[in-house]
């Protein structure tokens, strides 16, 4: 029986996906997560409690399972927990990618600089600290800016400045972001070579139209398991996700372009091995990397990607870290969409209105709303997290759009008032 | 019944008055806890299988199964600087959760195992999830298959599938190997407390 070593952060969005696709596989499993199941004491080598920020203490813990039945493997689902996988892959002699190359994916001033002295086409950019004064600050190029933390996800702390005094502000708000609470896992800035929770990275804007490629490196070699096309333009001031469908209605040629760019990328961080998730601009003569990161795509996205007779994305990622045949990686035919339901506004959630009618128009498949009733919510840049996600599949690319839309406008968030908002926790 | 404050009321008559002249009522569904549907009809429907509740200008049309859930409820219509909308009070929402009674199944068999599984969940399973304001409902025992329901800090939270399957199931097979699947039936989009809520992308 294979056995794996799952990564799994208790506030994560892939639990669920990661454990049915093990299940699919009959592969045992240890969930090892940041605390303690209630019903650890009923399955001590399958739920552990480990400590994120301490690798070596994270080894400790699991080395003794496995020496009793050797892991095939060790697996992080998301940001949380893709360099603690690799680190301690590492301390037990397991395949992966250096854990090194995954730390200085996450972080985004050390990925410039290695895309950068590897020749990969980027953006001029500029890290700063924190406490630097942002009225003094003159990175070598012209506005419009991107200011966004190193270490943070799903576009939170993002901002856009078209101006020095946009600029100031946006440079004061993710600082005060980055203060306001522990926003960054310690793993993380420990193991990055370059920079830290207290950077603040100022890039140029680079325009145009937006994708994503979710793919998975096998030796080195990048394969493409899907290139979504991002109909919402994202241009600022803020980069909230929103609709990706696939496949993407980009010409074979930029498409082409496009994948060489990410698997230039991902050769230059070293990466080598596993999935592979990437957003790429497209408004420069050559295809931009904006940011690649050795995990799958984020939230609950994956579940529009069903491969050859119905196979989840995780069951393939799965299936490629156990050296299991992988049937087929073609894709199901038609066109599949999903919404990253945008946060309507700060406040407690009051009420969810209007799944059942948004269920209803034809070509939504699912509505999964991950939020809750009493749940704080606040929108980019300072929120994170996702309200939920509407999928959508049809013949057409056109006729997906459609229908996510269609249905987020019968969905209602009822939020309370803002007065009384709690400091994130 | 179903109430509408005047408040309401008095929103529902603007919008047909000024939006929708042809609109004839407001259907009203329940979707599960604090999830609602409401929608304007151009046509009352004549089948006399909805409930219909006349108010002065309109009529109210709930399906039966909604109406059956939403006994008592009220619909008001608020509209504070900060935010306006429908504010719909259902009493069943603001039950506290509490355990399902057990109904053991009629067929002899499937009573058995599911009296087993009743004392296992009662003296292994809920104590301990009790830690996460978490408790679990045996649901029904068909054929050796177990359907269950997560409740409390269970309902909704991102780690339910890990505490099912490699939790829950884990303590039920050891002890009853003859059991076959085991179904989670819960509405975990409904949960309101979840003991871990997914917020890390």
């Amino acid at each position: 029986m294979h056995r794996l070593l799952l990564i799994l952060p208790t506030t994560g969005y892939r639990a669920e996906a990661f454990v049915d696709a093990a299940s699919r596989l009959d592969a045992a499993i240890t969930v090892a997560s940041e605390e303690a199941s209630s019903l650890a004491a009923f399955n001590p080598d399958g739920l552990v409690a480990i400590d994120f920020n301490d690798v070596t203490e994270a080894i400790r813990v699991v080395r003794p399972i496995h020496q009793r039945a050797p892991f095939d493997s060790v697996i992080g689902v998301d940001d949380a927990s893709v360099v603690l996988a690799a680190a301690i892959a590492e301390g037990l002699s397991l395949p992966s990618n250096s854990s090194a190359a995954v730390a200085a994916a996450r972080d985004k001033v050390q990925t410039r600089h290695m895309l950068r002295n590897a020749g990969v086409v980027g953006p001029r950019f500029a890290p700063f600290d924190i406490d630097e004064n942002p009225e003094y600050l003159r990175p070598d190029f012209p506005f419009p800016w991107v200011v966004k933390p190193t270490m943070l996800s799903g576009s939170r702390g993002v901002i856009r400045a078209n101006s020095r005094r946009e600029f100031v502000l946006a440079f004061q708000r993710v600082g005060a972001l980055l203060r306001d609470e522990a926003a960054v896992a310690p793993l993380d800035e420990l193991m990055a070579a370059g920079s830290s929770n207290r950077c603040v990275l100022v890039e140029e804007f680079v325009p145009g139209p937006e994708m994503a490629l979710e793919g998975i490196l096998v030796d080195g070699r990048l394969e493409v398991l899907a290139l979504f096309d991002k109909p919402d333009p994202l241009d600022g001031p803020f980069f909230e996700e929103t609709i990706y469908v696939t496949p993407s209605s980009l010409s074979e040629n930029v498409r082409g372009r496009a994948s060489a760019a990410v698997a230039s990328a991902a050769a230059a961080l070293g990466l080598h091995d596993g999935p592979i998730h990437a957003e790429v601009r497209l408004g420069w003569s050559q295809p931009v990397v904006i940011e690649i990161n050795p995990r799958s795509i984020g939230g609950r996205c994956s579940r529009i990607l069903r491969f050859g007779s119905g196979m989840s994305l995780e069951e393939l990622l799965l299936r490629h870290a156990l050296q299991l045949p992988i049937p087929s990686p073609r894709l199901e035919t038609g066109a599949a969409g999903v919404l990253m339901i945008p946060t309507p506004g700060e406040g407690e959630i009051l009420g969810i209105e209007g799944v059942a009618a948004a269920l209803e128009v034809p070509g939504i498949t699912e509505i999964d709303i991950t939020a809750h009733r009493g749940q704080f919510i606040r929108p980019l840049p300072e929120g994170s997290g996702y309200l939920g996600f509407v999928f959508a599949r049809a013949e057409t690319q056109e006729a997906v759009i459609s229908a996510i839309e269609k249905a987020h406008g019968k969905l209602r968030f009822r939020l309370s008032s803002t007065a009384a908002a709690p400091r994130a926790a | 019944m179903i109430t509408i404050t005047e408040a309401a009321q008095d929103k529902i008559r603007s919008i047909i008055e000024t939006r929708r002249p042809d609109v004839k009522g407001l259907r009203v569904g329940y979707e599960g806890k604090n999830r609602y549907n409401m929608s304007l009809i151009d046509e009352l429907p004549d089948d006399g299988t909805d409930v219909m509740i006349p108010f002065q200008g309109f009529d109210v049309v709930v399906d039966p199964e909604s109406a059956s859930k939403m006994d008592g409820t009220s619909i008001d219509y608020l509209e504070t600087p900060t935010e306006s909308g429908f504010k719909i009070d259902n009493p069943l929402d603001n039950q506290a959760a509490k355990p399902r009674p057990s109904g053991a199944p009629e067929n002899e068999t499937d009573r058995a195992l599911y009296e087993k599984i009743e004392a296992l969940i009662e003296s292994d399973i809920n104590p301990s999830i009790a830690s996460h304001g978490g408790y679990v409902n045996l649901i029904d025992v068909k054929d050796n298959t177990v359907y269950i329901e997560m409740a409390g800090g269970c309902q909704g939270c991102g780690m339910a599938s890990v505490t099912l399957k490699h939790g829950i199931e884990r303590v039920i097979r050891k002890e009853l190997p003859e059991v076959q699947d085991i179904l989670d039936v819960t509405d975990h989009a409904g949960g309101e407390n979840p003991y871990y809520a997914s917020s890390s992308k």
